[in-house]
């Protein structure tokens, strides 16, 4: 977490410098050029920068980690990029109308490829863009409302994959929407803390990075000024703003400075006009066997889990939200053949590439879903594959891991031997020729089968493991010594994977992971087939699920971090009164804290409450809660809510505290002779009978609040 | 006030109800004051905490009543600060090894230097120590000792347990060592080779009977409830003594949960059983009446929902194994001791797989999965 907060303090400290140059360059640039050309130019410019952004976005961690280190030189990049001509050369790429005069003027062959297509084919307009008509609509409706004040939207949240064309459809639709709205502001404020894109003038970015530097601001509050900063672009200078970065969200402070900020954004009083603010969130999961849970923002970046209960719960009111889907296969081929025939004369004379050969290829990256990986990789192709290329060498986008392929596979069998082998080959690194034919492999293919399915699951192990053993009884129709065997194999791999000893030097290790999956799977596939021999009617399928394992390790864990905090209250009330003796978490779930809750439940104490005047029905609850909401397992992943606080909510601890006082009091009182027949007729008349209706009373208003 | 388990806990070692020779034997080590590093283990609701405070008692006087509650803050390795609660008396402290996750044996570590340290270089101590000479018979013996109790101890990890037996020798002049735990498998021998081992059994029937009348003696309107000759109510006793498997803790709380929620009581009136025993049940049960896929799935259903309140795995194991011995009293086996013995060997193996393995939930499945094939395959032949 630290390093990814000096990562991003340094990339500020950059930010802000290079924002200075572009400022410097533009006024250069403008005693440069002529009026007439200055808009195509800052334009120009301007998108040269946003790319710029987008590049950096597409870099991995590590490349931005040598670009801290070397942060002088980029600096030095940066400028070099921002020079006049440079502009003027990417503009030429652009094939503006308008940039004609200078695409002559300016233009030098060196400077040819520094746009990626992915930049150089950005759209323009709304009606370039690859998205479904109607979620075109949707989103021009919403922000219509939201620029004109006619709504009570505050916040508008795009989610989905990437490569989707969230941030891109954003930006340029509000742009639309901002210039139909007024068309003739010539006179921008320049705030310095916010990077201002010139071809988008009524749009603001938020960058992480890009605020200001100064000492006093860490990157924890930095969201919350940047859009304390933004609420006075209403009126004659009302902006959209578009969130497409996001502070650091893994670091628990930011995170939650972040969710304050937007509850305060999305809950300010009515009559306050703010500009539209709009959050392009790319959601995604990563395979992460060490992380806390699959709940967790790390393995699971999902907008129920950025945003938090308390945010969501105002869905619909205060804010909206667009789903994006990946981009539709036709969408992605229409703008793939648009960008092969921009580039048709670099591709078909310099390269020598057949019509042909361009449409399969094309053909073959639509459904990617990934609009930008599907460009990246065409891109990829045309300038270096093509010429050379067999088709085999071809790399696409690794499909995740798709575990109810794999849990099919072992339950069912392959359906395609031929292919499984074909990957066996590929998998194992085994050159061909030098190994066994397809042939000679066909009566082992389960074996090949297994091989390839343990090599894709090896690194998430037990949790493959898990969704196994929920799973393999969709084969069987009856108890019998197979499903005894397979459910045995299941268990060896498990102790197998050596998870249980924390200071063995197995633990973890691959070695061990490899081999107890395997010992899991080959065993699973075995006895799959032996069931499927045996069994005299065919298994009906059933739809697959995933593992209850991580609901309920969540819900075990709530459990016992209610338990310590009754345990720690329980210390403290019995050393007051001087009881104490030590009772641990499995003593209180198994016996105290049902016993506490049958007593305080009891069909006595709640007859002494009624007497008391308490109306109102109490129930303590068991810790931990009853054994009644059996978990089930989910055919689809629904990522579990971070602090949903399964246990006592504000009504819940007045009653337990109400109940503890009626009971514990009254068997005090009790402990005196003389109350003994009072207590029978009526427990609660002795002592302080106005004192307790005064605090039930208060209570009761407590409660209705 | 508090519940009936923890008002009527005794606080003397005279006071305890039970096991008399033991009780003999700490009072005498405790006047003496020639105390040695002690292992205490026994089954659950038996009186081990009880005793331990008891015997603190007699070694220091009511002193040892004054607890308090510290937090303290260790610093890891890893920079990461660990704060966990320590209860403790000017003459003891108890630390519970759960507490502290898998870093235990630097904190039990720092912990126990910590106290030898300052304990060595306190002069009021030798002052006490001087007293002591001088009138030997007169003065209850101050001990220049502190006892460290450790809840739990089976909890303790191997590196603590090793880091535990070096310190118990390093500083035995001043630390004493009382390890409380419920089954002495976890700790290691060279540990129980240092340590007085007493085992506290589980009290017998009739010994839990006594207790419990003697609270009842004192509940003026819990007694009116119950029967009024102590012939009708020792059968009422014996019932509950059985239904909570002779936990005394656990019967004094279903004694007074029974009478909370009964007018009056009988020996017909049911006991109240913790609703997890009760979910185990209901699974030996159903594996008994039918063994089908579907019943694999339920069961798993509440397998997980056992583990997820923290059960943990191996006492699900030994309950739905004993329940299961018992349920198979319906089915019409022809040779149940047999199927008896095949289960408790499947129980030993799964018992086993759990202690090596991490998911508990592949060996309790694959005990049910046995089971069922065990008596399926009794039947059919």
């Amino acid at each position: 977490m630290a390093q990814g907060e000096n990562r991003q303090k340094k990339g500020r400290n950059r930010n802000l410098d290079s924002n200075v140059i572009v400022i410097s360059s533009d006024e250069s640039f403008d005693s440069i050029d002529t009026e007439t050309e200055l808009p195509i130019v800052q334009e120009s410019k301007a998108y040269c920068k946003s790319d710029r952004k987008k590049n950096i976005d597409l870099q991995d961690d590590h490349a931005r980690s040598i670009e801290d280190k070397n942060y002088e030189e980029q600096l030095g990049r940066v400028k070099r990029l921002k020079k006049p001509t440079d502009v003027a050369g990417l503009l030429a790429k652009l094939q503006v109308p308008n940039g004609k005069k200078l695409h002559q003027r300016c233009s030098s062959p060196s400077k040819k490829n520094t746009l990626t297509w992915v930049e150089k084919y950005c759209p323009f307009t709304s009606s370039e863009l690859c998205i479904h008509e109607r979620k075109i609509h949707e989103l021009k409706l919403k922000l219509h409302d939201m620029i004109h004040n006619n709504t009570s939207m505050r916040l508008l949240i795009l989610s989905g994959p990437a490569g989707s064309g969230k941030s891109v459809s954003a930006k340029i639709i509000c742009e639309e929407l901002m210039r139909d709205k007024h068309k003739n502001s010539g006179n921008h404020m320049k705030i310095d803390h916010i990077s201002i894109e010139h071809r988008l003038d009524h749009v603001i970015e938020y960058m992480n990075w890009a605020t200001s530097t100064s000492k006093d601001s860490s990157s924890v509050t930095n969201f919350g000024e940047f859009l304390e900063g933004c609420k006075v672009l209403t009126a004659r200078n009302q902006k959209c703003i578009v969130v497409e970065e996001l502070p650091n969200l893994h670091h628990p402070d930011t995170l939650k400075q972040f969710r304050s900020s937007l509850t305060k954004w999305i809950l300010m009083d009515k009559k306050v006009n703010l500009p539209p603010l709009i959050i392009c969130l790319t959601e995604y999961e990563v395979a992460n066997e060490f992380s806390s849970s699959m709940a967790s923002l790390d393995s699971n970046f999902k907008t129920e889990l950025v945003l938090g209960s308390e945010i969501m719960s105002f869905e619909g009111s205060t804010w909206g939200r667009i789903k994006f889907n990946p981009v539709a296969k036709r969408y992605v081929k229409k703008c793939l053949t648009r960008i092969a025939s921009a580039e048709d004369r670099t591709i078909t004379m310099n390269k020598g590439i057949s019509r042909y050969l361009i449409n399969s290829r094309i053909e073959q990256l639509s459904p990617n879903g990934d609009l930008r990986n599907a460009i990246i990789l065409f891109e990829y192709w045309v300038k270096f594959c093509a010429s050379t290329a067999s088709d085999a060498q071809f790399l696409g986008k690794e499909s995740g891991l798709n575990l109810f392929h794999s849990i099919g596979k072992l339950l069912y069998g392959t359906q395609h031997p031929e292919e499984e082998y074909k990957t066996y080959i590929k998998k194992a690194h085994i050159p061909t020729g030098s190994h066994a034919s397809y042939e000679q492999v066909k009566f082992n293919i389960d074996y090949v089968t297994v091989v390839n399915v343990v090599t894709d699951v090896m690194r998430s192990a037990s949790t493959f493991g898990l969704n196994l053993l929920e799973n393999y009884l969709s084969i069987a129709t009856s108890v019998n010594p197979c499903i005894d065997k397979l459910a045995d194999s299941l268990s060896i791999s498990d102790n197998l994977s050596l998870k249980g000893f924390e200071s063995s030097s197995f633990n973890g290790s691959p070695t061990m992971d490899e081999i107890s999956t395997t010992v899991g799977c080959l065993g699973t596939r075995i006895e799959s087939k032996r069931l499927k021999t045996i069994s005299s009617k065919p298994s009906s399928f059933v739809s697959l699920r995933f593992s209850r394992d991580l609901k309920s390790l969540k819900k075990s864990n709530s459990i016992r971090r209610e338990t310590i905090e009754y345990s720690y209250k329980r210390t403290t009330k019995l050393i007051k009164s001087s009881h104490y003796s030590y009772a641990s978490v499995t003593d209180l779930l198994t016996c105290d804290g049902f016993y506490e809750h049958k007593i305080l439940n009891s069909k006595k104490l709640m007859g002494k409450l009624k007497d008391a005047g308490f109306s109102r029905s109490l129930h303590f609850r068991r810790l931990g809660g009853d054994f009644k909401n059996f978990l089930l397992a989910d055919t689809e992943l629904k990522p579990i809510e971070e602090e949903e606080d399964g246990f006592d909510s504000e009504g819940g601890l007045k009653a337990r505290e109400k109940l503890e006082e009626l009971y514990f009091g009254f068997g005090n009182n009790s402990d005196s002779p003389e109350s003994d027949d009072e207590f029978v007729l009526d427990p609660i008349v002795f002592s302080d009978d106005n004192n307790y209706s005064d605090e039930f009373s208060d209570d009761s208003l407590v409660l209705q609040l | 006030m508090s519940l009936w388990a923890d008002k009527y806990r005794p606080k003397d070692l005279d006071d305890l109800d039970f096991h008399h020779e033991n009780t003999r034997r700490l009072k005498a080590m405790a006047k003496t004051g020639e105390f040695p590093h002690i292992l205490i283990y026994g089954p659950p609701g038996a009186g081990k905490k009880t005793r331990v405070l008891a015997t603190l008692k007699q070694l220091y006087g009511s002193g040892v009543e004054k607890l308090k509650v510290d937090i303290k803050s260790f610093a890891l390795p890893s920079g990461r600060k660990l704060e966990f609660n320590v209860i403790s008396s000017p003459f003891h402290l108890e630390i519970t090894p759960s507490d502290m996750g898998n870093n235990d044996r630097i904190v039990i570590q720092d912990l126990l230097k910590e106290i030898a340290q300052v304990e060595s270089i306190d002069f009021s101590k030798i002052a006490h120590v001087a007293a002591y000479d001088e009138a030997k018979d007169k003065l209850i013996p101050k001990k220049r000792f502190k006892v460290v109790v450790i809840n739990e101890a089976e909890l303790l990890t191997r590196d603590a347990q090793a880091a535990l037996r070096r310190t118990m020798e390093k500083y035995s002049a001043n630390i004493r060592l009382i390890l409380i735990c419920n089954s002495t498998s976890n700790i290691i021998d060279p540990i129980k080779s240092r340590t007085l081992p007493i085992r506290i059994a589980a009290p017998k029937p009739a010994e839990c009977s006594q207790v419990l009348d003697s609270i009842l003696a004192k509940e003026n309107h819990a007694k009116k409830v119950f029967p009024d000759s102590l012939e009708d109510r020792i059968p009422i006793f014996e019932k509950i003594c059985i239904a909570s498997n002779r936990n005394l803790r656990m019967c004094i709380m279903m004694m007074e949960a029974m009478y909370m929620n009964n007018d009056t009581i009988d020996v017909t009136t049911p006991a109240l059983i913790p609703d997890w025993i009760e979910v185990i049940k209901g699974i030996s049960v159903s594996i008994c009446k039918d063994r089908s896929v579907s019943q694999l799935q339920q069961t798993r259903s509440a397998l997980y929902e056992l583990l997820s309140h923290s059960i943990p795995a191996k006492l699900i194991l030994k309950r739905l194994t004993l329940s299961i011995w018992s349920s198979l009293i319906f089915l019409d086996l022809p040779s149940r001791s047999l199927i008896q013995r095949q289960i408790v060997s499947a129980s030993s193996i799964f018992d086993e797989r759990l202690s090596l393995g991490s998911k508990d939930i592949f060996h309790l499945e694959g005990f049910v999965t046995r089971v069922m094939v065990i008596i399926e395959k009794e039947l059919i032949c």
